[in-house]
């Protein structure tokens, strides 16, 4: 097991490598204006500009090495940019963004709020969605399979974005209520505020997740119903809730655990908008400013953190699914 | 179409101040904002009087309470020289001008650091300052003292040390020279006489005078600052340049009421950042923000139903979208090209079917929100029909064919009402013979474009302009900056239109400047325009019934006004 961690820890680090590399270029590459050209403004000028560039160091070569038109073909760059933005990242300032701001202050600020949000969201997955799996499983095809069945495709075909829309507008509409619109409540500071102001938001990321882990629970749960020791524990006696609970449940999580591990990944995504719309100043919502601004140094930070955070996800689901299951061994 | 002008209104909303300025026994009060460049929620008043019912002055002013109000994106930054977009709503009550103009109430001065100025020929200003505007208590170490006329040279020394300074335009173009004999005077002399002096000097879109320290002692005013406003003081840790700012009462305010109470009465304001338009709306209904900007006059009426006595204050946006031409490259730099895309627009089909009945109005080159500057509709009717027809003829007598290809440019925005005007000028171009090759660009590679003038035609969204000198400049020779970004160059295949706009800065009154402006656009419309300004529209700025003492009528001078304001349940 030991040598499965670290091999795959290695290769983590290869793709780690691969895609700051691919996110490095995406966006020097990717049509339409470099960031330098965004904060000129309105009343930019060419010299303007240009000192803008060099600030953002964007008239370094991109690469340590380069190519040229004549011999000896090849240059060596000391100062370039993704050097110096990989140099960044292992400092642990994260380099600075649009703002001047050190990325790594912003990420420390704002990541309490994104995982509360994502630690929510996974408890809405869960308790959500592996108890309607069940009785959709359990009931299967009666008026209560076919009710939880239409409720998981709808949390599968509504976009996070409307229905986070509807999360503020319905409430709002019926009863003037709103959940903390103005600002990120700290549930140290207030409890009560934290959790009107979170619950919400991950409601409409766990809606989606939890349909995907109903859907899985219930098709898991319906084949190991069907296994010889489900028969033999009925024919034993054992009391229905015992056989669900104490030897199919069991089982039937197994592939459940991988689905929710790599549903995190996903629910990053999720974040970036729901963030938004809920307003609250997490990750996500510093994503999305930084996207549309192309702001460089944080798009490419928090698409490699991001990539570290699924590779270590992976890799503890990939662990924890043999420690569930022990037939299961790594080599 | 109304028959009373803009400035008519204007004159009878003046009396109406008046009589409310009897009470409160100062200049006009009110929270009146137009954020230089939108998007605030707290952006009210720049135009034509309306019932206010539960915001007008009434009763006993009361002293404390946070107003709290909604922007829409990034500061960037807070640096009063420099910063753009949101923070110059924030900056009238943080810092002090000299004096502010009301830019669409021109007879309207709020005197603010300089107390008189006094012009002893056409280019010479003499501002004599005010004693007693003192620094509000801070943790940056900058002593509570009174700013005075060195606090004004720093502040001008940096506007000519950046050159990202927003008043750089105004200087590069038209400062001569400026001093301070003394240090309760500043002196500045223009180039040549000026009429937008005094509206620039002090508008909070870069007119704001931070003390010199911040500057002398190298602080970083893009994140800090103290001011010496009726809220100096910025709440230590509340700014975020991506989230919002609470700015705190200056005790050592130097303004009163006539009762003797110290302006600001209210103790703090407080800028928070909802992106989203539901949320805001939202955030406004359960009282979260006190102010609130609706999309259109249906949901303003919604409001209206659905919540008590909430004030809304109608005002003109002075915003709107242009189709742009580039009259140096074919086909635009025929005159009959452009006429006929000047008669293929229905301007009142795009209020009709984006902001319904009462909602906007048609713009000629100077959008009609600038009041009596913009050409009457009458007048517009004859300079610019809508006339499909017309179009095609004009582009057969150039071409041969009823028809034309063209190529456009329009950045892909989630800004309100761009994607609104794209079917609908597609729709119109098309049935009036041209045959558009749309380019959608990113906003970022359409603004490149835009400023540098690479385009053969845009539909340009957001055009944002409180004095008709921008829309004008767009025509002139060198642009609005003069330097020859966004200049569309008219001008200079034109002489007489580069005077005629040249005309317009050198009027020495308001009525002399009206007619300058109407007499440049007669000029320009006479030489085909390449810059047709579509329509604006009217906005809607709601306000909860305890937020008293709002007015409307000065656009963005009405920030340095809401010192005035107060909060009935504070």
């Amino acid at each position: 097991m030991r040598q499965y961690i670290i091999r795959r820890l290695l290769q983590g680090a290869v793709l780690l490598f691969v895609l700051s590399v691919t996110v490095f270029l995406l966006l020097r590459i990717a049509p339409g204006a470099d960031p330098a050209r965004i904060k000129c403004g309105l009343d930019c000028t060419e010299e303007k500009y240009q000192s803008i560039r060099e600030d953002l160091g964007l008239n370094d070569p991109y690469f340590p090495i380069s190519f040229t038109s004549s011999p000896p073909w090849i240059e060596f760059n000391s100062d370039n940019q993704y050097w110096n933005w990989i140099q960044e990242l292992f400092s642990g300032s994260l380099g600075t963004d649009w703002n001047g701001e050190p990325v790594a202050t912003e990420l420390q600020n704002r990541l309490p709020a994104t995982v509360e949000l994502l630690v929510i969201t996974i408890m809405v997955t869960v308790l959500l969605g592996i108890p309607f799996g069940i009785i959709s499983a359990v009931y299967r095809n009666s008026p209560s399979d076919y009710g939880v069945r239409l409720g998981a495709i709808l949390g599968l075909a509504i976009p996070n974005f409307w229905l986070a829309t509807l999360v503020i507008l319905i409430p709002i509409s019926l009863w003037d209520y709103a959940p903390p619109l103005t600002e990120t409540v700290s549930f140290f500071d207030s409890p009560w505020d934290n959790l009107r102001q979170f619950v919400p938001p991950a409601f409409v990321l766990g809606a989606v997740s939890a349909a995907g882990v109903m859907r899985l629970t219930r098709s898991s749960m319906l084949e190991v119903m069907r296994q010889d020791y489900i028969r033999t524990a009925r024919s034993k006696g054992l009391a229905e809730t015992t056989v669900i609970g104490a030897h199919a449940l069991k089982n039937s999580v197994i592939p459940v655990v991988t689905v929710i591990g790599l549903q995190i990944a996903g629910l990053l995504g999720g974040a970036v908008i729901v963030e938004q719309v809920f307003n609250i100043q997490g990750v996500g919502f510093y994503f999305l400013g930084a996207l549309v601004r192309k702001d460089y140094q944080v798009v490419q930070t928090l698409t490699v953190y991001i990539g570290a955070v699924v590779i270590i996800l992976n890799l503890a689901v990939d662990v924890l699914y043999a420690w569930l299951d022990p037939r299961i061994r790594y080599s | 179409m109304p028959t009373t002008s803009y400035w008519d209104k204007i004159r009878r909303q003046r009396v109406t101040r008046r009589k409310m300025l009897a009470v409160t026994g100062a200049s006009a009060a009110g929270l009146a904002i137009a954020a230089a460049c939108g998007g605030d929620d707290d952006d009210g008043g720049n135009g034509e009087a309306s019932p206010t019912p539960g915001n007008v002055a009434s009763g006993t002013p009361v002293v404390g309470g946070k107003y709290v109000y909604a922007i829409t994106g990034d500061w960037g930054t807070i640096d009063p020289v420099t910063s753009v977009a949101f923070a110059p709503g924030i900056f009238p009550r943080i810092y002090n001008a000299l004096l502010d103009r009301s830019r669409i109430s021109p007879d309207f001065t709020y005197f603010d650091l300089a107390e008189t100025v006094e012009q002893p020929d056409e280019t010479t200003y003499i501002f004599a300052l005010r004693s007693g505007v003192t620094i509000a208590p801070n943790d940056l170490g900058i002593e509570e003292r009174d700013l005075d006329s060195s606090d004004v040279m720093a502040w001008m020394d940096q506007i000519q040390a950046n050159e990202s300074a927003v008043l750089r335009a105004f200087t590069n173009l038209w400062l001569d020279s400026y001093e301070a004999p003394d240090a309760v005077t500043f002196q500045m002399k223009t180039t040549e006489p000026y009429a937008y002096t005094l509206f620039r000097i002090g508008a909070p879109l870069g007119g704001c005078i931070p003390p010199k320290e911040m500057f002398e002692e190298g602080r970083d005013i893009t994140n800090t600052g103290v001011g010496a406003g009726p809220w100096g003081t910025i709440q230590t840790g509340s700014y975020s340049n991506t989230g919002g700012i609470v700015v705190q009462r200056n005790p050592n305010y130097y303004g009163v009421d006539e009762s003797g109470t110290q302006w600001p009465y209210m103790d703090e304001i407080e800028a928070v950042r909802i992106s989203d338009r539901q949320p805001r709306r939202a955030a406004f209904i359960d009282t979260q923000i006190h102010t609130y900007t609706a999309e259109d006059r249906e949901e303003a009426d919604g409001l209206i139903t659905e919540i008590a006595d909430l004030a809304v204050v109608e005002d003109p946006a002075n915003t709107f979208i242009a189709f742009t031409m580039n009259p140096t490259r074919a086909p635009w730099d025929d005159e009959r090209i452009r006429r006929a895309a000047l008669h293929a627009l229905d301007r009142q089909q795009y209020v009709d079917l984006i902001v319904g009945e009462g909602g906007g109005r048609p713009n000629g080159l100077v959008h009609w929100p600038l009041g009596d500057f913009a050409l009457t509709p009458e007048e517009l009717e004859e300079l610019q029909p809508y006339d499909p027809a017309m179009s095609r003829s004009l582009i057969q007598e150039a071409t041969g064919s009823d028809s034309i290809d063209i190529n456009v440019i329009y950045p892909v925005s989630d800004i309100e009402f761009h994607d609104k005007h794209l079917p609908i000028f597609l729709q119109q171009m098309a049935d009036a013979g041209f045959n558009i090759t749309e380019d959608a660009q990113d906003f970022t590679t359409w603004l490149a474009n835009y400023t540098a003038v690479e385009y053969d035609a845009s539909l340009s969204l957001n055009q944002v302009y409180e004095t008709p000198e921008v829309p004008l400049d767009f025509h002139a020779a060198q642009g609005p900056q003069g330097d020859g970004n966004f200049a569309i160059g008219i001008g200079s295949l034109y002489p007489e239109v580069e005077e005629a706009i040249q005309a317009t800065k050198a009027a020495t009154s308001v009525e002399e400047q009206i007619e300058a402006v109407h007499n440049a656009q007669r000029v320009i419309y006479e030489n085909a325009p390449a810059f047709l300004p579509i329509m604006s529209w009217t906005g809607f700025t709601l306000y909860h019934p305890f937020v008293k003492n709002v007015q409307e009528g000065l656009g963005a001078t009405g920030l340095y006004l809401t010192r005035e304001t107060w909060l009935e349940q504070a």
